[in-house]
C-alpha cells in the first residue's frame, strides 16, 4: 500500500506552487461550520445585515453579506482566498486523486494540470461554507466550476463519514461514560446537486468517480456499483453537434439532454454506489423536473420530500437553464428543502445534531448557485430562500462598455430604446402591454408592417399579444415553444415571403432551437431577452444578407426597437453596459437611439 | 379525619386548608390563598408550631422559590409524608387520592435530585390518561422554570415524529402513557431509557385496570434496576401489589387516607326515579339550577353524545367528552368548558379523575357508576378547593344494588333530592321531542362515522372505548380477577 501511494503523493506535492513552507495549522472549516452552536438563529432574518465590498483576484468585484448573530462578540467575518491546495482542509485521498482527475478531464498538453485562479477563488468560498452566487458561468469555465464543487461536496461527505465511523468505533468500545455523539442529520442525503440535463449529471458523477477511485492500484480501486447501468442511461455516444448553430448552443445541448432524472449516490469505504435508495444516499444528483416528480403536489397521495430534510450543501448549476425549463420546479424544491421529515426513516435519534432537532437546518445549509446570467428570479431565490449563517458572497462586476452587447451588433441600424413607466413589478406586464399597443405597434404599422418580428421572453405575454392580434385581425404568424416543426417551417416561409407581416417569436423557442430567421427587417424586443447574447444574435439578423435577393434597401432601412422599464435593469445592464443602463433608467427622455459602429 | 377530608377536596391546588379556613374562604378561592400567604411567611412559622413548611421538609432554596411562585403555601399531607422519605433516596408506595397534591409529592424530590446531578432522560412518569399527562407536565414546567427543566409529553394521538424529535433532545423528564412510550421504544431508533434514575407510576391502579399490564411489564424490563421508584395508587388492588413486588425495592409505604371519604362542603343527594323518566328529571334539574356549571357523568360514549344533542335541542350549552374523541377534540372540549363558554360537560369516566376545573358547581351521576370507587372520583370534581358543591345521583329501579354499595363505601346515607313530580312531568312533551330529534341526529352522525370506523378503533390510551363491554358486573368481579395470570411474579 505504501509503495503504491508514493508516486501519487509525489504528484500531489508537485502541483503545489512553490510555497516557502507548509502552513502549520489548517483551519478545519468543516467542523467549525457543522459544530457551531448558535443561539440567535430563531430571529435570524431580523438581524442586521452587514455588507462588505470585496474584490477577488479572479472572480472580480462583489460583496459579502452576513448577519451578526452574536451581538456581543465583534465577529467580523472576513473572506480570505487561499492560493495553494494545502491551505484547504481537503481529505488526503482527494488530494491524491486530483491531479489524475485533472488530467482526465482536460486532455491538454500539460502533463500536470493545476487548478487555476478562478477555481481557487471559488474553492475558498465554498470551503469556508459560505453561500455563493456566481452569474458569470459560461461554457468555457463551466467544467472548471464543476470540478470545484464536486471536490467540495465529496470532501464534505467524506469528512462527515469519517466522523461517524470514528464515533461508531468509540461507541463500540463500550465506554461506560458514553458522551453524546451528535454527528448526523435527520436523513442521510446531505448534498443535493441540481443539474438541467442528464449530460451534466453524467459529467458531475464522472468527476465523483474520478476523485474517489485510485486507478493505479488494482487492490485499492473502488468498486463502482451499477456503473454499467449508469453509463447506459446517462452517457451519450452519438455526436449531436450541429455545425450551423452557435457554439454555446452546441456546448449546452451536447449529449443526453433528457431533463427528467434523479440518482442517489452513496459513498462507502470500498465502493461508490450509484442508484442507491435516497434514504441510504449521501449525494443526490437530480434535475428540477426529476425532483418535482417525487416531491409531488399538494393533495397527491404519493409524495416524498423527507429526503430533502437534511441537505447541508445545495448546488444549483446552470441555473439559467432552469429558467428556460420550469422555474416553478426550482421554487417548489426550495419550499420543501430542510423541513422536518414526516417519518423517521430509521434515523438513530441519539446521533442527530441538536440544531437539526431544533429545526435549524436551513441556517446551516450552504447554497451555491452558478448561472450564466444574472436574473431577478435567481437573485430573489438566493436572497430570500437561503439562510446560511456563515453569510453569502455575491459576485457582481459592473459591465464595462467593452463587454456590452452593443459591441457585438455589426448591423449599422438604429436601435431605439423605449422606456415606459411602471410603479410595481406586478403591474409592469400590464403597463408594458398598454405601452406596446398604444405607442410601439402604431409606429410599426406606420413604417410598413411587413417583416416585423416581435421577440417575447414570457409565454404569458406571448399569449396576451397573440390574442390581441387575433381580435384585431392583424396579419401575423407565430413561433412558440409548443409549435410543431412543420408549422414552424410554414411560419418562417410565410414571414419571409411576405405572406404574413408580423411574426411573434418566444424566447424559449429561440433558446431551444436558435433559428436564424430570415427576412427580419424590423425587430421589436417586447422585453429584453433573458440571455443577453440573444440581443446581438437577433439584431444581427437584420443584416441585408438575410433579407433575400429581392431586398433593395440597406442597413439604414432596417431597425430594432426595445421596450424596457426600470425593472429590467439587470438585463439592460448586460446589453448596454452598467453606465449607460443607469443613464437610460434615470434619463428624462424615454427614447434613446444607438447606432452600432462595430466592424465585422 | 377532618384534615384528610380537606386533603381530598383541595385537589391539585395543593393547599391544605384547615377546617376554619374553609369557613372563611369559601366564596373566593383566590383571596383565601393570598390570605394564607401572608400568614405563612418563613418568619411567621413560629406562630403555628404544628405547621410544616417546605423548607423544613428539606427542600432546597431554589425549589422553595418556585413553589412560592406557584402559590403553594404549605405542603399537603402526602407531601409532608413523602418528601423527607424520598429525599433519603428510598422507594415509595403512596396510597393517596387524586388531588391530594401527589404530583408535588413526587415532582419535588425528583427535581431536587435532578438539580444535584443534571442529566437527560432522568425521570419517567407513567400516567393512565393523556389529560393527566398534560397536567403533570404543567406542574413540572412551573416548578422547574427557574432552572430550565425540559419535559416531553409522550401520549397517543399526537404525531410520532414530533415526539421522536423531542425525545432526541434528551428531556430531563418524560411524562408518558404506557402504550405510546412502548411504541417509541420499539420504533424510534436511538431512544432508550438506560439512563433513567426515577420511575413514577401514577394512578397505578388505573394504569393496570386499563390493560396496560403488558406495556408496564415491557417497560420494567428496559429500565435500569438502579433507580428510584415511586408508585402511587388510589387503592391497593392485587394487581398493584404484584406490580409493587416487581418494581420496588423495600419501599416505604405511606398512606394518607385509607378510608373513602368525601368532603363536607359537598352536598350529596340521590334521586329515585323510573328509568324512562331519567331525561325528564335531568332537564328539570338543569332548569332549576340554571346558571351553574355541571358535569354530567354517563357510562357510555354514545349516551354522552345523545344527551348532549338532546340538551342542545333544549337550548342548553352542552358539550360531550369521551374516549372515542380524538386528542385535540378532547382538549378542545375541556377548554371550552374551562372557559365557561359551555356550561354543561357530558363525560364518561375519562373525566372522573385528576381533572381540575375549579368552577364546577354540580355533578350529576346520570348513570350510576359501575365501580363504587368511581363515585368518589366523580363527585370529587366539584366542591374543590374549599368551595361548596352539590352532587345528585340518579338511581333507577335497576340500580338499587349499586347504590347501596356506594352508600356502604362512603359510610353515609344520602338525603333524597325532593322533586315535585307534577311540575317535572310538565316537561315530558318537550323533552321527548328533543330526544327524538337527538336520536335521529345521532344516527346520522353514526352513519357518517362508519366510513372512518377504524379511527374509532385506534389504540386509545384511555381505554374508554372498551369500558362499556369490558366492565363486568360486580357479581362476577371476583371471578374475573381469578382469571388474570400473575405477571409480576
Amino acid at each position: 500500500m505504501s509503495q503504491s501511494e508514493k508516486p501519487v503523493r509525489k504528484k500531489a506535492r508537485l502541483i503545489r506552487p512553490e510555497t516557502s513552507e507548509i502552513p502549520s495549522s489548517i483551519e478545519n472549516t468543516f467542523e467549525k461550520h457543522i459544530d457551531a452552536n448558535i443561539s440567535g438563529l430563531t430571529k435570524y432574518s431580523s438581524l442586521p445585515l452587514e455588507r462588505v465590498e470585496i474584490e477577488l483576484p479572479h472572480l472580480g468585484l462583489g460583496y459579502f453579506e452576513y448577519r451578526r448573530i452574536d451581538e456581543k462578540s465583534e465577529n467580523k467575518k472576513d473572506l480570505k482566498v487561499n492560493q495553494t491546495l494545502m491551505d484547504f482542509d481537503l481529505k488526503q485521498s482527494l488530494l491524491d486523486n486530483l491531479p489524475k482527475t485533472l488530467a482526465n478531464i482536460y486532455d491538454g498538453d500539460d502533463p500536470l494540470p493545476k487548478l487555476n485562479g478562478l477555481q481557487f477563488d471559488i474553492l475558498s468560498i465554498l470551503n469556508d461554507y459560505k453561500d455563493l452566487l456566481y452569474c458569470n458561468r459560461d461554457w468555457t469555465n463551466g467544467e472548471q466550476i464543476r470540478l470545484v464543487y464536486t471536490l467540495h461536496c465529496l470532501n464534505h461527505v467524506l469528512k462527515t463519514r469519517n466522523k461517524v465511523i470514528h464515533h461508531n468505533a468509540k461507541l463500540k468500545t463500550g465506554n461506560k461514560k458514553n458522551p453524546d455523539y451528535r454527528d448526523q442529520g435527520l436523513t442521510r442525503p446531505k448534498v443535493l446537486i441540481v443539474s438541467p440535463f442528464r449530460e451534466s449529471a453524467y459529467r458531475t458523477i464522472n468527476l465523483f468517480i474520478n476523485l474517489v477511485s485510485n486507478d493505479e492500484d488494482e487492490s485499492e480501486r473502488l468498486n463502482i456499483m451499477n456503473h454499467k447501468r449508469f453509463k447506459d442511461e446517462f452517457e451519450s455516444t452519438e455526436s449531436t453537434i450541429k455545425p450551423n448553430k452557435p457554439q454555446d448552443y452546441n456546448e449546452l445541448f451536447a449529449g443526453n439532454i433528457d431533463d427528467s432524472f434523479r440518482i442517489g449516490i452513496a459513498v462507502t469505504k470500498k465502493s461508490l454506489k450509484l442508484y442507491t435508495d435516497f434514504y441510504s444516499s449521501d449525494i443526490v444528483v437530480a434535475s428540477p423536473l426529476g425532483l418535482r416528480l417525487i416531491i409531488g403536489a399538494e393533495g397527491e397521495k404519493e409524495r416524498d420530500f423527507d429526503f430533502l430534510s437534511s441537505i447541508e450543501i445545495l448546488i444549483l448549476d446552470q441555473t439559467d437553464v432552469f429558467l428556460m425549463q420550469n422555474w416553478e420546479h426550482v421554487l417548489d424544491l426550495m419550499k420543501h428543502i430542510n423541513l422536518i421529515p414526516n417519518d423517521s426513516h430509521g434515523t438513530d435519534f441519539s446521533r442527530v445534531r441538536m440544531w437539526a432537532l431544533d429545526g435549524h437546518y436551513k441556517y446551516y445549509r450552504q447554497t451555491a448557485i452558478f448561472s450564466s446570467i444574472s436574473f431577478p428570479q435567481i437573485n430573489s431565490l438566493f436572497k430570500n430562500r437561503c439562510f446560511n449563517y456563515e453569510g453569502r458572497v455575491i459576485i457582481k462586476s459592473p459591465v464595462l462598455p467593452v463587454n456590452d452587447q452593443l459591441h457585438l451588433v455589426f448591423v449599422k441600424c438604429p436601435q431605439s430604446f423605449f422606456r415606459f413607466e411602471s410603479d410595481s413589478i406586478v403591474s409592469s406586464p400590464d403597463k408594458r402591454f398598454d405601452y406596446f399597443i398604444q405607442v410601439i405597434l402604431p409606429k410599426c404599422r406606420e413604417m410598413g408592417e411587413a417583416h416585423t418580428m416581435i421577440y417575447i421572453p414570457s409565454y404569458f405575454d406571448f399569449v396576451k399579444l397573440r390574442n390581441y392580434f387575433r381580435t384585431e385581425d392583424i396579419n401575423f404568424t407565430q413561433i412558440c415553444e409548443y409549435s410543431k416543426s412543420g408549422k414552424i417551417a410554414q411560419s418562417r416561409a410565410w414571414f419571409f415571403h411576405e405572406g404574413r407581416n408580423f411574426l411573434l417569436y418566444t424566447e424559449r423557442s429561440h433558446f431551444y432551437n436558435r433559428f436564424r430567421i430570415k427576412g427580419v427587417r424590423h425587430l421589436v424586443f417586447y422585453q429584453l431577452p433573458t440571455f443577453p447574447h440573444f440581443y446581438s444574435e437577433l439584431t444581427n439578423l437584420l443584416h441585408p444578407s438575410f433579407q433575400g435577393k429581392k431586398f433593395k434597401g440597406d442597413e439604414a432601412s432596417v431597425n430594432c426597437t426595445v421596450i424596457f422599464d426600470k425593472f429590467d435593469v439587470i438585463q439592460l445592464e448586460k446589453i448596454v453596459g452598467t453606465e449607460k443602463a443607469a443613464y437610460l433608467i434615470k434619463s428624462e427622455n424615454d427614447n434613446h437611439v444607438f447606432i452600432s459602429q462595430a466592424k465585422m | 379525619m377532618s384534615s384528610s377530608e380537606s386533603d381530598y377536596a383541595d385537589a391539585d391546588d395543593h393547599e391544605e386548608l384547615s377546617e376554619e379556613e374553609h369557613q372563611s374562604d369559601v366564596d373566593d378561592d383566590g383571596s383565601g390563598v393570598d390570605h394564607e400567604d401572608g400568614d405563612d411567611n418563613d418568619e411567621s412559622k413560629a406562630n403555628e408550631g404544628e405547621e410544616t413548611t417546605f423548607q423544613q421538609l428539606g427542600v432546597s432554596a431554589v425549589l422553595c422559590e418556585a413553589i412560592e411562585a406557584m402559590k403553594w403555601s404549605k405542603p399537603t399531607k402526602i407531601q409532608i409524608e413523602t418528601i423527607p422519605v424520598a429525599l433519603e433516596g428510598k422507594d415509595i408506595i403512596g396510597l393517596a387520592e387524586t388531588g391530594s397534591g401527589k404530583t408535588g409529592a413526587f415532582a419535588i424530590p425528583i427535581l431536587e435530585s435532578l438539580l444535584a446531578k443534571p442529566q437527560g432522560l432522568f425521570a419517567l412518569i407513567l400516567t393512565p390518561t393523556r389529560e393527566l399527562a398534560y397536567q403533570i407536565n404543567e406542574q413540572f414546567q412551573a416548578l422547574g422554570a427557574s432552572f430550565g427543566v425540559k419535559c416531553a409529553v409522550i401520549v397517543g394521538g399526537m404525531d410520532m415524529m414530533t415526539q421522536a424529535l423531542s425525545l432526541a433532545k434528551k428531556p430531563h423528564i418524560v411524562i408518558a402513557t404506557p402504550g405510546r412510550l412502548i411504541d417509541h421504544l420499539e420504533n424510534t431508533k436511538g431512544f432508550s431509557l438506560k439512563t433513567l434514575k426515577f420511575l413514577v407510576l401514577d394512578e397505578a391502579d388505573k394504569i393496570l385496570n386499563m390493560d396496560f399490564e403488558k406495556e408496564v411489564d415491557k417497560l420494567l424490563k428496559v429500565i435500569p434496576r438502579e433507580r428510584n421508584t415511586y408508585l402511587f395508587s388510589a387503592t391497593m388492588t392485587k394487581k398493584v401489589q404484584k406490580l409493587q413486588r416487581a418494581s420496588l425495592k423495600d419501599p416505604v409505604k405511606l398512606e394518607v387516607s385509607s378510608k373513602y371519604q368525601t368532603v363536607d362542603n359537598l352536598l350529596q343527594y340521590y334521586i329515585f326515579i323510573p328509568l324512562k323518566y331519567k331525561e325528564i328529571y335531568l332537564t328539570y334539574i338543569l332548569n332549576k339550577f340554571a346558571g351553574n356549571s355541571f358535569i354530567i357523568f354517563c357510562n357510555t360514549c354514545s349516551s354522552t353524545q345523545k344527551i348532549a344533542l338532546m340538551l342542545r335541542n333544549l337550548g342548553f350549552t352542552a358539550i360531550p367528552l369521551h374516549g372515542q374523541m380524538g386528542q385535540s377534540k378532547r382538549l378542545g372540549a375541556l377548554n371550552k368548558f374551562r372557559a365557561k363558554t359551555r356550561s354543561i360537560l357530558l363525560a364518561t369516566d375519562v373525566a372522573s379523575r385528576g381533572l381540575d376545573i375549579p368552577h364546577v358547581d354540580i355533578v350529576i351521576n346520570f348513570d350510576i357508576p359501575n365501580h363504587s370507587k368511581d363515585y368518589i372520583h366523580r363527585v370529587g370534581r366539584t366542591a374543590r378547593a374549599g368551595r361548596y358543591g352539590k352532587s345528585i345521583t340518579f338511581v333507577t329501579q335497576y340500580d338499587v344494588e349499586h347504590y347501596q354499595r356506594i352508600e356502604f363505601l362512603i359510610g353515609k346515607k344520602l338525603p333524597l333530592f325532593e322533586t315535585p313530580e307534577q311540575e317535572v312531568m310538565l316537561l315530558t312533551e318537550r323533552v321527548l321531542e328533543a330526544q327524538r330529534i337527538a336520536n335521529s341526529e345521532y344516527m346520522e352522525s353514526q352513519d357518517k362515522g362508519k366510513k372512518r370506523k377504524y379511527n374509532l378503533d385506534e389504540t386509545d390510551d384511555t381505554g374508554e372505548g372498551l369500558m362499556g363491554n369490558k366492565r363486568i358486573k360486580p357479581k362476577f368481579k371476583s371471578k374475573s380477577k381469578l382469571k388474570v395470570k400473575s405477571k409480576f411474579r
